[in-house]
């Protein structure tokens, strides 16, 4: 915060219009690399979804720089813009536990590099092990809270999960009624009407297959149109259904891996947790750094993306609705209300012709 | 006790003229008050005098000495010190005030060396109001962590003016200083003397703008933990 700032913002809050200098602020923060790199950090935090990434998270969003009309929130905003930089780095919220080298850009790729507080100031793993002025025990107990805490967010982000998802009911939700009332009513409605329908037409007209035939009666038409409509909304409506089908099943897939898989989370858990703790602890022994790759040890990798796969539902939905799924909708759409209207047209046809003593139209 | 001094043109004839006359010209009257036959003569002539300006000599800084011999000679007079004289603490005010937001050292020396707030004991409170003389005690504390803060508060205390004179501008209210010191032409030179200048935030606190100022403060200390951390 520069001098010029500060007169800003001490005229802001007497009354003086500043806004003219705001856009200054703001165009400078979008301008810094901290920004830039905050908005590829917060990306990754999306993704990486541990209990330490929701404190910065949520307070990214309430940034809302496009929204700033003050000089004051301008520059608090640019100050929480370097602060939230500091805190978003990758490698604070890394947990070789669950780490997925494929959806993080980041230079560590040994345990040794990780960091950790010493005197509450932040020192890596290596460089912690190789201090001599550390005792052993201390370095043994900030070592061991480090573990203990990825061990912790592990065990909350999937494990805690996993028993979430795999104990809990199905709850029949808006999607699935529909689906229910679609094939477990309209569907035998619409049968039911055709076959009425065409049952009445033929014992009341013994003129009516040479009609459909030829194909010069009113009625043979809107017949035609109806059974032409129906034939198309139930080819539409069955393509529809696979594809949710195929969308549902991966979800299926992976919850069924999960119940039957639940226990090499848990075992995977401990062994990760029990490979850092030696990993650690030979190199305290030896007093060397730490080189165990990150990757040996991310046994909860697959698990945690899966339930961020099971967790993406409502927007993977949404994706696949925006495509093909919407236009699905709008052909069937179209071929009911055609179908619905051409049934009419062909009744109001049947009706008429019995009232003029039986004979079609 | 009768005199025949010049200070230059002035022609002094006895100890009360002498004290009344002393911040005029103070090198000259330093001179005298270190006479060795100035000091035999009060000696003589005057020895309750001469008593309490031995205790007098025991002061190490010459303008706070001769200041403190003047109202020995002469204990009821308005105040006086190197060339000036306040008829009224208000007027005191009004001065420091106007050459804001610059000090003058010798008006500083009054607050620093307690002369405003040692004259109005010497004469007895009832020559300055209690509000006056709490300001005058408040603002000797202060000087002690912060002499600007101090000297321009009791300034406004002093004066009760509530305009402000900026380099020879006035300026009635906040709002309009501040947009006139927002303005290209001014900003840069403001905006450098801001963080010492005690002289806008004593007038705003003497407005009772102080929740103003408080979440100024607050803003800038909060903003700039966040970009050092």
């Amino acid at each position: 915060m520069n001098a010029h700032e500060k007169v800003f913002l001490l005229a802001e809050i007497f009354g003086v219009d500043v806004t003219r200098h705001i856009n200054t602020v703001l165009k400078e923060i979008e301008d810094t690399e901290h920004y830039k790199q905050l908005v590829i950090n917060v990306e990754m935090a999306n993704k990486y979804q541990v209990p330490y990434t929701q404190q910065f998270l949520k307070e990214y969003e309430d940034l809302k720089i496009n929204t700033i009309t003050s000089i004051k929130d301008a520059l608090v905003a640019r100050a929480k813009v370097d602060y939230l930089y500091q805190i978003s780095q990758p490698k604070y919220y890394i947990n070789p536990i669950m780490f997925n080298p494929l959806e993080m850009s980041t230079d560590i790729t040994t345990i040794g590099e990780l960091p950790c507080f010493y005197q509450n100031k932040e020192i890596t793993i290596n460089d912690l092990i190789l201090l001599d002025t550390v005792m052993p025990k201390e370095k043994i107990k900030i070592l061991n809270k480090v573990v203990n805490k990825w061990h912790l967010d592990a065990k909350e982000t999937v494990l805690d999960e996993i028993n979430i998802k795999i104990s809990k009911r199905n709850p029949i939700n808006f999607e699935e009624l529909v689906w229910y009332f679609e094939r477990g009513l309209v569907y035998p409605v619409l049968a039911i009407l055709g076959l009425l329908v065409f049952g009445i037409t033929i014992f009341s007209s013994s003129e009516f297959f040479k009609e459909i035939v030829h194909g010069n009666k009113m009625t043979s038409y809107a017949f035609l149109i109806y059974a032409i409509f129906l034939f198309v909304y139930l080819i539409v409506d069955l393509i529809d259904f696979n594809i949710n089908k195929k969308y549902l099943s991966e979800k299926d897939y992976c919850l069924y891996y999960l119940k039957s898989h639940a226990y090499l989370a848990l075992k995977g858990l401990d062994d990760s947790t029990f490979q850092i703790k030696s990993a650690l602890l030979d190199a305290l022994k030896e007093k060397k750094k730490v080189n165990t790759n990150i990757t040996r040890v991310n046994s909860l990798s697959n698990f945690r993306r899966m339930i961020l796969f099971l967790n993406m539902k409502d927007s993977g939905k949404k994706q696949y609705s925006e495509t093909l799924l919407n236009n699905m909708n709008i052909i069937k759409i179209v071929a009911i209300v055609l179908l619905l209207l051409s049934f009419f047209v062909y009744a109001a046809f049947i009706a008429f012709s019995l009232l003029q003593g039986g004979a079609v139209v | 006790m009768m005199l025949d001094i010049y200070f230059e043109n002035l022609h002094i004839t006895n100890l009360v003229e002498l004290g009344q006359n002393m911040y005029l010209y103070p090198d000259l009257a330093y001179s005298l008050l270190i006479n060795n036959d100035f000091i035999e003569r009060l000696k003589d002539e005057e020895p309750q005098i001469y008593k309490k300006f031995c205790e007098l000599q025991e002061i190490e800084d010459d303008d706070e000495f001769v200041f403190k011999a003047s109202y020995l000679f002469c204990p009821y007079m308005s105040l006086r010190y190197r060339g000036y004289c306040f008829d009224s603490l208000s007027l005191l005010g009004e001065k420091m005030i106007h050459f804001g937001p610059n000090i003058d050292v010798y008006l500083m020396d009054l607050l620093e060396k307690h002369l405003i707030s040692y004259v109005a004991e010497l004469q007895g409170l009832n020559t300055v109001s209690k509000e006056d003389y709490v300001a005058i005690k408040k603002a000797e504390r202060t000087f002690i962590k912060n002499p600007k803060k101090a000297y321009f508060t009791l300034a406004f205390e002093l004066s009760k003016s509530t305009v402000l004179v900026y380099y020879d501008r006035a300026y009635i209210n906040p709002k309009t200083f501040l947009e006139i010191m927002t303005c290209d032409a001014n900003i840069t030179k403001f905006a450098i003397e801001l963080s010492e200048n005690e002289y806008f935030f004593a007038w705003l606190e003497y407005l009772k703008y102080e929740n103003h100022l408080k979440r100024y403060k607050n803003l800038v200390q909060f903003i700039e933990e966040r970009e050092n951390k």
